[in-house]
């Protein structure tokens, strides 16, 4: 082992989940400890595997060392918020955020997007979150992709894609929806000029589009990928 | 009849012993193949001071038991997940069979040939190696010496214990 080269070690290391390098890898040798801090390790961050209080909070403190590498985040939102709550955190190159829970979140979670990890650019969400004040906590960013899967009752699905229509940057957009009529879907294009790709997901819902409104609606902007998915 | 000359490089160990490789089985040889190229005419073998002629004969075998099998596409949705589980059985016997230095030696030598295959599944198993051991039995597996001095250790310590809150 002592006679590999520092590349090879980091390639061994890189089939290693996360919460693994953060924890044991790093204490085993000096060697270990510098190379499980390399920056190719850290592009993209898987953090949803168990673990528990303790394990998340050295999680957390030994993350610090790496911060500036980390492009993609995957994490679970609980982390997220003890990420947040111990320090002054930047994520200065998170350009991706997936945010996986099966719990209510509140936006308290998301720190301040505009401070913590201002070059975001896609989000991945997949959980119970007050969409509203989510949306505008990331209103200072330039989103390119938002994702939004979520199987809960809908309530604020007009306040998302009002939310949706204030951010100007937005290229691709998937959501799960619960009911959408011509007025709603007019406004989500007329408001963002840059969507081009739209994807929606129904559960056993009612589209109120009828087919002239819908085709004038599409002739006038950018889109290029529309996808209406009946789910099961 | 005519007879189908298989180009074959020469490829010298360690020992001094010197092997002829089928040229579509050094194709694996990443980086290496327009060396290896060059010197198809060349009765001189390409020396690799390196690698003993057990690995290298390792290294044959594997590279011909894979030939024609192309490595799986990556697809970059899935970078997200490193897996471990995706070594097949005859690898992870193949690799393990002779022991931890000669996986080692395997790794040294797939690393300097450049074989991109051999040396994703022999990382691979060698994580597999690593994962559900505290660091003490890690060091102890690979011989791995804690060269910490006892402040660094402290404080290494004290980074993973954190206080609880």
């Amino acid at each position: 082992m002592e006679g590999l080269p520092d590349d090879v070690i980091v390639e061994i290391f890189s089939f290693l989940p996360h919460q693994l390098l953060l924890l044991e890898v790093r204490t085993v040798c000096r060697r270990w400890y510098t190379l499980s801090h390399s920056a190719d390790l850290w592009q993209t961050v898987d953090l949803t595997l168990g673990f528990n209080q303790t394990e998340k909070q050295a999680m957390v403190s030994n993350l610090k060392r790496v911060q500036d590498h980390v492009k993609i985040l995957k994490v679970d939102p609980r982390l997220l918020q003890t990420i947040f709550k111990n320090d002054i955190w930047q994520f200065l190159t998170l350009k991706t955020l997936h945010l996986n829970t099966l719990c209510k979140t509140t936006v308290s979670v998301l720190g301040e997007p505009n401070l913590r990890y201002p070059r975001l650019e896609k989000v991945y969400f997949s959980s119970a979150f007050d969409n509203k004040l989510v949306l505008s906590a990331f209103s200072g960013l330039k989103l390119d992709t938002f994702e939004w899967k979520y199987s809960g009752p809908f309530q604020q699905f007009r306040e998302t894609i009002l939310a949706l229509g204030k951010m100007d940057n937005l290229q691709k957009v998937r959501l799960h929806v619960k009911s959408l009529d011509n007025e709603l879907l007019s406004y989500l294009l007329k408001n963002c000029h840059t969507l081009h790709s739209l994807k929606l997901y129904f559960f056993n819902v009612n589209i109120k589009i009828d087919n002239d409104a819908f085709l004038s609606l599409t002739d006038n902007c950018s889109l290029t990928e529309l996808d209406f998915q009946q789910l099961l | 009849m005519y007879k189908k000359i298989v180009p074959q490089i020469k490829l010298e160990t360690y020992e001094k012993e010197v092997f002829e490789i089928d040229l579509d089985i050094a194709k694996k040889f990443g980086k290496l193949v327009p060396v290896l190229q060059e010197l198809l005419n060349d009765d001189k073998p390409l020396t690799i001071k390196t690698i003993n002629s057990g690995t290298l004969k390792k290294i044959i075998t594997w590279c011909t038991y894979h030939k024609g099998r192309s490595p799986p596409p990556e697809d970059d949705d899935n970078r997200m997940k490193h897996s471990t589980e995706e070594v097949s059985s005859w690898d992870d016997k193949f690799l393990q069979e002779d022991g931890q230095a000669a996986l080692f030696d395997l790794i040294s030598a797939a690393h300097t040939l450049d074989i991109d295959g051999l040396l994703d599944v022999a990382c691979k198993v060698v994580a597999t190696m690593i994962k559900g051991k505290a660091p003490e039995e890690i060091r102890k597996v690979f011989n791995i010496k804690n060269d910490f001095t006892q402040q660094e250790e402290d404080q290494v310590r004290k980074e993973n214990d954190w206080c609880e809150d």
